[in-house]
């Protein structure tokens, strides 16, 4: 397995924006539909069911017009995003839009009463929107027009430059000639509206911080997950050395060794032959502590792809370790039993055959080692749903309570199995642990009841 | 008869040394070769009954590449006169190499591996067994 590497930050970015803007553009022109229906809705209602009279010929044509533009925009949008159009054509196209939404926005409000018109609120909405969509200053233009825009209309109303259009029926005495009132509405449009600006453009610019926070952050882990893909495959390579630049002498001295003790390089005498034998176990036992290092090394390594795990079949794996051990068994007295029901369908599980024999030799080698003559090693296979378990119980020596949390520990060996074995890498169950670990297993080791230890893997069924 | 010929092609020299004694012992008569190279430089020379190789010398499988060559089904192949001439695969047991072999007959048509460490008397009980006794000894 690797990890997928996400594409460069420089790019990304941009796309997200882009992608991003494209998506508020779209969400603009969803919202212009319910605007264009909104208004339409309002104008048959102020007549039919408030019984007002407002001048509706003007404000069905703005709503009418209003879906007719957003049919134009919504069409222009579809062709930008299918064209994959850079962010600039999507700006270009919400300034245009915006441009509009004044615009009828100022018509709205000049023909439901000017600035007696409860729509001027509405005003605040495009603001926000504004804010959303363009960087502060834009913002608080946009802002500034649309205090402008009332203002004009207000006055030239005022002064009766422009026709003005009530609501019948909606006010009483008609405010728009009341000066302190248009002077206070004016006031308070333009400045909720600066406010507005200023309080979505903090918070849009503490967003934008955090965004480039994040956009830093995926950035340096893009190249931390590189540098440690590197160290990985350094590492793999290294391990593949080391194994053949340790193990050739060793293997070399074992052989020479075995044809010194043999007598092919002549006679040996009875004391030369005991250190030959002294120095061979020495080097053997060299040989298991690299061999067990080295898997560890390995199987670190290995962690991230290169083990090409594939469904193996579980018992005959655990059968080839058993047979493995039938001999030294014997000679030590010890009856070696393998129980699986005949029944059995054939378990998989997803791994490797070396990881598998290397698992089974760690475990059925101490159970063998550990038990005394006389005694037994029964070694279980069973499924659990979707799991296979293997349990391999002994009568042997057991574990002292105290060492029990460090069985698993790199180098750690028992007090009790040092006593009977010395020598011994320590490094057995921490292998099979590794393996387990990595295919998603788990192993536990108790006394078993009476006397000895039950180890119990479980790995996952092969699908 | 005289005694028959083992060629030993190993890049190691003391595991070449580890090899012959015992079967000089056993009375073959041992032709040593530094690597694949000086094999198939010398074996059409040496005429061997029998060839002893290593597996990763000049590169990591260059031993059975050697063999593969010298046990080519191609009747016309460089090395086709060896196409019967035994082979000892010297593995080293339970190497973390990616690359895992087994006999194979379809693949690599050698007839023995041995495991090293090696054992000096499975060696020569395994020389026996493929060339039969020690020629004349």
């Amino acid at each position: 397995m690797t990890v997928p590497l996400p594409p460069p930050i420089s790019g990304e970015r941009r796309t997200l924006l882009e992608a991003e803007l494209a998506a508020s553009v779209g969400w603009l022109i969803r919202l212009r539909w319910m605007a264009g229906v909104g208004v339409l809705a309002a104008t048959w209602l102020i007549g039919a069911a408030l019984h007002l009279r407002a001048p509706a010929g003007p404000l069905y044509l703005i709503g009418g017009s209003l879906l007719l533009y957003n049919f134009i925009f919504h069409t222009a949008e579809r062709r930008l995003t299918r064209a994959a159009a850079p962010a600039r054509a999507f700006s270009r196209l919400a300034m245009g839009q915006m441009a509009l939404d004044w615009l009828a926005m100022t018509l709205l409000i000049h023909f439901s009463g000017g600035i007696e018109s409860p729509a001027i609120l509405y005003f605040i909405f495009h603001i926000v929107i504004a804010s959303i969509f363009f960087p502060p200053r834009t913002a608080f233009a946009f802002a500034l027009s649309a205090a402008a825009l009332l203002s004009a209309t207000a006055v030239l109303e005022y002064y009766a430059l422009l026709p003005h259009e009530p609501v019948v029926g909606f006010l009483d005495q008609p405010l728009y000639r009341n000066g302190p009132y248009v002077a206070a509405v004016l006031f308070f449009f333009a400045s909720t509206g600066l406010i507005v600006v200023y309080l979505a453009a903090s918070i849009h610019a503490r967003l934008r911080r955090r965004e480039a926070e994040i956009v830093a952050l995926s950035e340096s882990l893009h190249v931390a997950t590189q540098q440690l893909q590197a160290l990985d495959e350094t590492k793999s390579l290294f391990v593949r050395r080391v194994t053949h630049e340790l193990r050739s002498p060793v293997t070399v001295t074992r052989t020479l060794l075995r044809t010194l003790a043999g007598g092919f390089a002549g006679a040996v005498s009875a004391q030369q032959q005991d250190m030959l034998n002294r120095a061979s176990r020495r080097v053997d036992f060299l040989q298991k502590l690299i061999d067990d290092l080295l898997d560890l090394a390995a199987g670190k390594a290995d962690l991230n792809a290169r083990e090409q795990r594939s469904p193996v079949p579980l018992a005959a794996a655990v059968e080839k370790v058993i047979k493995r051990f039938d001999v030294p068994a014997r000679e030590k007295g010890l009856a070696l039993e393998w129980r699986t029901a005949p029944d059995e369908p054939v378990l998989t599980v997803l791994g490797t055959a070396e990881g598998l024999d290397r698992l089974f030799d760690n475990l059925i080698s101490n159970a063998v080692k550990y038990t005394p003559s006389g005694g037994r090693v029964t070694v279980t296979l069973a499924q659990l749903e979707n799991e296979a378990r293997v349990t391999i119980e002994d009568t042997g020596i057991g574990i002292p309570a105290e060492a029990l949390p460090h069985l698993f520990d790199e180098f750690y060996r028992a007090p009790n199995a040092k006593a009977v074995e010395n020598e011994g890498t320590g490094l057995g169950l921490t292998i099979v642990k590794d393996i387990v670990a990595r295919w998603g297993g788990g192993v536990g080791v108790e006394n078993a009841p009476g006397a000895g230890v039950r180890v119990t893997v479980t790995l996952p069924l092969a699908a | 008869m005289n005694p028959k010929r083992v060629l030993v092609v190993d890049d190691d020299a003391d595991m070449r040394l580890a090899v012959r004694l015992p079967l000089e012992s056993a009375g073959y008569t041992v032709i040593e070769a530094a690597g694949v190279t000086e094999g198939r430089a010398t074996i059409k020379q040496i005429q061997p009954e029998l060839i002893v190789l290593d597996v990763m010398m000049e590169t990591a499988t260059a031993g059975f590449q050697f063999a593969l060559d010298l046990h080519s089904a191609d009747p016309k192949a460089e090395f086709a006169e060896f196409r019967h001439t035994p082979i000892i695969m010297l593995t080293a047991i339970h190497t973390t190499t990616p690359l895992r072999f087994a006999p194979d007959a379809d693949y690599l048509p050698v007839q023995v591996f041995l495991e090293k460490p090696v054992d000096p008397e499975k060696l020569i009980a395994l020389a026996r067994q493929l060339v039969g006794g020690e020629g004349d000894a």
